[in-house]
């Protein structure tokens, strides 16, 4: 599964937000009820101290000894005594305890007590109504070993922690939301720029090298992402056009050793008493002079075209008129292979072009059909409108394409599997030149094939208002 | 007639030399453009072949400097160079015709021959051996026997006989019969000389029309 930058980058960001937060959470909370916990501890050791000082032991009988008139005295003694317990420690006998122990069922044996008093530690009790934490405190009163217990209620602190828990339990979920959207909304605008890059970009083909994407000028990544492509562009360009000089000056420069050979050869074959083979093979070397001289115009025009150095002259043309004026001059090469070569032409499809060129577009691609149609077969041209477009259809019962070849037809020096064509001649140029045509005129052309059955060639063009 | 060759490369311009003057011209060649202005205008040439590419002085100016003194003089271009537009900028600089490289000695001296009878009157009815073509009436008989010819056959038929005895090149068929964008057809001109031979030569004695392999087609009633 593939995931776009932005869902990435959203969605990495609320992880580790969402872990972060949940660490920050974790620790306060353990803070919180660490500190709770000690000053609590502290507390009830304080009451439990204190408590001490006002026990008095009469025979059996406990009681509290306090100036009732101080009141923070009395205070104290109503806090430490809301909760406590004294035992015998020697017979485990309850000697005094506070009238809210006894709801509560701590009814401790003497063993018990025993474990209590020497173990000094505090101990968390649940019951019925919250949580209560006690101390126990050995002491000796009139000679006789007794166990002080005292208590605090812990709800305070509980219910505390638990309205800390729900706030995290209520504020995290919320804060991962608005991370998610404000991360979602941050990467799309941080990101908007490279999509508009890459539509702008696709837009640039070997006809359209001098364009350039924008830099917005924020000086920022994505300005030097765009600056980097478009040097990169620059120097593409630069490099095709060479090529392109190249390629002319190349022909170019063919075209003189070229001449001085085939005068050479001319030459020497109209010598005197010269063998009938010398003289056929003199023909031959002639005959692939002129071929490889045709190449060379080709190539030619093919190099000057795509470096828009070929001009073309616009006027209103009839293309019904000029599809049926160029099956009448091909019709005899259709005639020679018993080809039935038709035109069906819609009259009045005026279109702006140039008629010298549309003329060369429909006979490269009639020749085309008729080259890969075999004996018998049937090429018909077909001039239609819908709506404000003309098209030209070019159809023949050929040998076809496959899906692989018809994608490719339109490329340069393209030649179809050499195992079903071998006998057919051309350089491959023929069809590259006719979507030149196509395009200098603001139209296209397409290719739709069925192998072994035929292939049909379409140009659309626009219609002359 | 006398010829003269302004050409650069000098095994070019030897090999035209050579061939015209195996057809009985006279050839003077120049390897620059420095005098060539100076040399057509001051010698009587009936003909001028001159390169558009030279050094010292462009053809485009040679072509000038004759042009402004002698306009009638008959010039054919040779360039290395074959796009339309600049086939349109050698005529329209005033050159009579225009080849480009690599090209047929054939078809040179054919070019030279049709400069030279140009404004000569037309014969209306041709004649090779027992073949007439009536160019008016645009009918062809042989032996007696009227023949029909579709129009493209009839005006690659009336092209060979009016240089019969001469081999033309396919190129040159293509330009007169045809028009220029039919160079990239590669055997429209092939296809219509069968067509053609069927018509006029099948059944009859002596076949006219000859393939001169690497040179293009004669038509003659001379033997082989």
């Amino acid at each position: 599964m593939k995931l776009s930058l932005r869902l990435r980058l959203a969605l990495t960001t609320l992880v580790l937000f969402g872990l972060l937060v949940i660490a920050v959470s974790a620790l306060t909370y353990g803070v919180l009820v660490q500190q709770l916990d000690r000053d609590t501890a502290d507390s009830v050791t304080r009451l439990a101290d204190g408590l001490q000082g006002y026990l008095r032991l009469n025979g059996d009988t406990l009681s509290l000894a306090f100036d009732a008139n101080d009141d923070d005295e009395a205070a104290f003694v109503h806090e430490a005594t809301r909760y406590y317990q004294v035992f015998d420690s020697a017979t485990g006998r309850l000697l005094a305890a506070s009238p809210a122990m006894a709801p509560l069922g701590l009814d401790y044996t003497p063993p018990e007590i025993e474990a209590l008093r020497t173990s000094g530690s505090p101990e968390d009790v649940s019951t019925s109504y919250g949580r209560l934490r006690f101390v126990t405190h050995a002491l000796t009163l009139e000679n006789r070993p007794l166990t002080l217990v005292v208590g605090v209620p812990l709800t305070q602190m509980d219910r505390a922690l638990s309205r800390y828990r729900n706030l995290l339990l209520l504020i995290v979920p919320i804060a991962l939301l608005i991370t998610a959207a404000a991360v979602w909304w941050i990467s799309g605008y941080a990101l908007r720029p490279l999509s508009r890059m890459a539509l702008e970009t696709r837009a640039i083909d070997v006809s359209t090298l001098d364009r350039r994407l924008a830099v917005r000028g924020a000086g920022d990544e994505l300005d030097e992402v765009a600056s980097a492509f478009n040097a990169a562009l620059e120097r593409l360009e630069h490099a095709v056009g060479e090529m392109r000089q190249f390629s002319a000056a190349l022909a170019h420069e063919l075209r003189t050793p070229l001449a001085a050979l085939r005068g050479g050869i001319e030459l020497g074959s109209r010598e005197r008493g010269l063998s009938e083979g010398a003289r056929e093979a003199a023909g031959s070397q002639l005959e692939e002079i002129d071929r490889l001289a045709r190449l060379i115009d080709q190539i030619l025009t093919q190099a000057r075209a795509e470096a828009g150095q070929i001009h073309l002259t616009f006027a209103p043309v009839d293309l019904g008129e000029l599809a049926c004026s160029v099956i009448e001059d091909l019709e005899s090469l259709a005639d020679a292979r018993s080809i039935r070569l038709g035109c069906e032409p819609k009259h009045g499809v005026v279109v702006k072009g140039d008629a010298g060129w549309l003329r060369r577009l429909l006979i490269n691609l009639v020749d085309n059909a008729l080259k890969f149609t075999p004996e018998g077969g049937r090429v018909t041209v077909r001039v239609t409108t819908h709506g404000e477009t003309a098209a030209i259809d070019v159809e023949d019962t050929g040998i076809g394409l496959t899906r692989e070849d018809a994608a490719r037809v339109f490329e340069r020096f393209f030649r179809a599997d050499p195992s079903r064509t071998s006998r057919i001649e051309g350089a491959g140029l023929g069809l590259s030149l006719v979507q030149w045509v196509a395009a200098q005129h603001h139209g296209t052309v397409s290719v739709t094939s069925q192998p072994g059955a035929g292939t049909t060639f379409t140009v659309i063009l626009p219609r002359a208002t | 007639m006398r010829v003269l060759v302004i050409e650069d490369d000098r095994k070019v311009a030897s090999f035209i030399q050579a061939g015209l003057a195996q057809e009985g011209h006279a050839v003077d060649v120049l390897n620059d453009g420095i005098d060539a202005g100076a040399q057509a205008l001051s010698i009587d040439y009936d003909i001028v072949v001159l390169d558009l590419m030279l050094p010292g002085r462009s053809g485009f100016q040679v072509l000038r400097d004759i042009r402004s003194r002698k306009p009638t003089l008959p010039v054919i271009v040779l360039t290395a160079k074959s796009s339309l537009d600049e086939r349109v900028a050698g005529l329209d600089a005033g050159a009579d015709d225009y080849m480009t490289k690599p090209f047929a000695l054939a078809e040179l001296s054919a070019r030279l021959r049709a400069l030279s009878r140009r404004g000569a009157p037309r014969e209306s009815v041709l004649r090779v051996a027992d073949l007439e073509v009536d160019t008016i009436g645009r009918k062809v008989r042989r032996a007696g026997t009227p023949i029909e010819l579709k129009p493209k056959e009839y005006a690659l038929l009336e092209f060979l006989m009016r240089n019969s005895d001469r081999p033309v090149t396919k190129a040159l068929i293509i330009e007169h019969v045809w028009d220029i964008h039919f160079d990239s057809v590669s055997n429209v001109v092939e296809v219509h000389i069968n067509s053609l031979r069927n018509k006029i030569d099948k059944g009859f004695g002596l076949p006219l029309i000859r393939t001169l392999r690497g040179v293009g087609y004669i038509l003659t009633a001379e033997p082989a």
